[in-house]
């Protein structure tokens, strides 16, 4: 069985085209990952800004091709299927943006961003089966439907705006949950119920998640796997536990040292700076670990 | 005061209170009634020492920080208090007096610097335009040579190259500007630096540079350091003390070693827990309800209403260790324990 969403070798350059004088720049470097169909788990993909990792999610969402290798839908490469088979991809594959504010139209009701995936992908026969749909999921993402349908977006509040995203993300039945930075725009005591939520998803609905971020501890909180992303390139991946316990990559390592940890007896940042960026610069990729 | 009067007057003044903020308010006027976004919040600090203030979005902690620079903009307007700065009532001297106290006496390092600079100047202009519109070499212009080891001097304590007098804002990433900001902030020695949300928008690993130059230069200087955040991590790591916000009160004050250990506020017990760390993967809830709205908030407990509860008699301070102060509300003092 082929895998639901696989990217091979993918990469992604910008600029440096044939008349331009700006230099190429390799935004995604030869990556490769696949989310499995039989054991769907939570991939988080992190890094800095300009690592990449938005790049990657938006060549895996489709909204960018690669500049060589393929990302295949169901072991079909993406660029090459039919209509149809797009529209299937379009409702089986579900993003999630870091703004939940932007991902609305301020002039509708949040029911819009509900009910009109539902109607366009013909998923309720009945304008009844429809309501029912949308209070499940609304629920299922832990908000009460009465106190969120029929209000404004701007009078939710961000965690709120987030939920409803991720509540019509899963209206859809996909297969995919790609979210992009979901929680950065959030308050830290509000991060949890987003997370947890789309982690359930996960584990009670079997949908597979990537996760895209640039905080590390949220990303060991709630998934099974781990990309490291540097300036385009995968430094090291595999098992979250394996990673972040045992980092082996240099970056991998400055990265977990320079997180500030809530416990002020925990020493922050151990590592010698300009010895360690040195190391960055030589080391090899360390490639999946178990 | 000169530059080298003032170094001195500052050791001297060792272990000395370097901020107190007396029943602090700041309100504003809006047409369904007033917000109190700072609501009487008292707290002292000495000269050297770090405090941190957390909170979450909507707890008033930078309409605070900018309460403390007088900064506050219309409809907002500082209603009441103290902010006692070496001696002086800040909120007492009047606009021109105040003018010359910011940079000299309390300076900003602003949240997101990257739109703090100015696009269409050097930043060798920006860093001698606060020294010269306070005057502190008197009338006469700085020679060339003068300007140029000021200069160098001011971006080298903030770990830049010299090179960088020379450029714009836009030729510098994010870290370099934020460090452009640390240095014109102390580029007078200030006796209060009030960063507010220094480095937010930063990757992590140019975060802890940041934060480390910051702190370098602060010790040098001596002066104290008021830190406006919501990351609980940074805090733990960088500050001496926390006062935590909710509601645009403070209900817990303290040294972050004992805060951290044993939060005796149940909203700082939740804020601790509500984050994500390396080592434990079950402690991470978030907190319930959604923050207080600062409409026509009751004299009472503001936390009391967040869990569904209600008391609206005014709620004591109460000291539980050293240095270590609580709104105690009966009601709610074992939530989430």
């Amino acid at each position: 069985m082929p895998a639901v969403l696989e990217a091979k070798n993918v990469t992604k350059i910008f600029g440096g085209g044939f008349l331009s004088r700006e230099e190429e720049n390799v935004a995604v470097n030869n990556i490769s990952m696949s989310l499995d169909q039989k054991n769907p788990k939570i991939i988080a993909v992190a890094g800095e800004s300009g690592s990449g990792k938005t790049t990657l999610a938006r060549l895996l969402l489709g909204i960018a091709s690669p500049s060589s290798g393929s990302v295949e839908y169901d072991g079909k490469d993406l660029t090459e299927i039919s209509r149809a088979e797009r529209r299937e991809f379009r409702r089986e594959v579900q993003p999630i943006f870091q703004d939940p504010y932007g991902s609305y139209n301020p002039f509708y009701k949040v029911d819009h961003v509900l009910f009109s995936p539902v109607n366009n992908f013909k998923m309720a026969e009945s304008r009844d089966e429809a309501v029912h749909m949308v209070n499940q999921a609304l629920e299922m993402v832990g908000l009460v439907p009465a106190e969120t349908l029929g209000r404004l977006p701007h009078q939710l509040s961000g965690g709120q705006r987030q939920r409803v995203m991720v509540a019509r993300a899963l209206l859809l039945k996909p297969r995919v949950i790609l979210a992009d930075e979901p929680v950065s725009a959030v308050d830290a005591s509000l991060r949890a119920t987003i997370l947890d939520a789309v982690s359930r998803l996960n584990k009670e609905l079997g949908i597979a998640v990537v996760y895209v971020t640039h905080d590390l501890t949220t990303a060991y909180q709630i998934s099974d796997e781990i990309m490291i992303l540097y300036k385009g390139n995968l430094v090291e991946a595999g098992n979250v536990e394996t990673v972040i316990k045992k980092p082996q990559h240099p970056y991998t390592q400055l990265l977990i040292d320079s997180i500030p940890e809530a416990d002020p007896n925990k020493k922050w940042g151990k590592l010698d700076m300009k010895k360690t960026q040195e190391k960055i610069l030589t080391a090899p990729s360390v490639g999946w670990r178990k | 005061m000169t530059t080298t009067q003032k170094a001195s007057s500052t050791k001297s003044s060792a272990s000395k209170v370097g901020i107190e903020v007396k029943d602090l308010k700041v309100h504003y006027d809006t047409p369904d009634g007033v917000v109190k976004a700072v609501d009487g919040v008292s707290f002292s600090l000495r000269q050297g020492e770090r405090m941190a203030l957390v909170g979450e979005s909507g707890s008033g902690k930078s309409t605070l920080a900018m309460a403390l620079m007088r900064l506050t903009r219309a409809p907002g307007r500082i209603a009441g208090g103290q902010v006692i700065v070496g001696g002086q009532d800040m909120l007492d001297l009047d606009e021109e007096e105040m003018r010359l106290q910011r940079l000299n006496e309390v300076a900003l390092v602003p949240q997101g610097a990257m739109n703090s600079l100015n696009p269409v100047m050097k930043i060798k202009n920006q860093l001698l335009d606060g020294l010269y519109d306070h005057q502190i070499r008197g009338d006469e212009k700085m020679s060339k040579e003068q300007q140029i080891e000021v200069v160098e001097k001011l971006l080298v304590a903030v770990d830049l190259a010299p090179g960088v007098a020379e450029m714009y804002p836009h030729e510098l990433s994010g870290g370099m500007k934020q460090r452009v900001a640390i240095a014109i902030a102390t580029s007078m020695q200030p006796r209060i630096i009030v960063a507010d949300e220094p480095t937010s928008a930063l990757d992590v690993v140019v975060q802890r540079n940041v934060m480390q130059t910051l702190g370098r230069l602060q010790e040098g200087l001596h002066a104290s350091i008021i830190l406006i955040g919501h990351d609980m991590g940074l805090v733990a790591q960088f500050s001496d003390h926390v006062g935590v916000m909710y509601a645009g009160r403070l209900v817990e004050v303290g040294p972050v070693k004992t805060v951290f250990k044993s939060p005796k506020h149940p909203y700082t017990r939740l804020l601790i827990k509500s984050l994500p760390t390396l080592s434990n993967k079950k402690d991470f809830i978030g907190i319930p309800g959604l923050p207080a709205t600062l409409l026509n908030l009751p004299e009472g407990c503001a936390f009391c209403l967040r869990i569904g509860k209600e008391t609206l008699t005014k709620i004591p301070w109460v000291k539980v260790d050293k240095d270590h102060y609580i709104q105690e509300c009966k009601t709610c003092a074992s939530y989430g324990k």
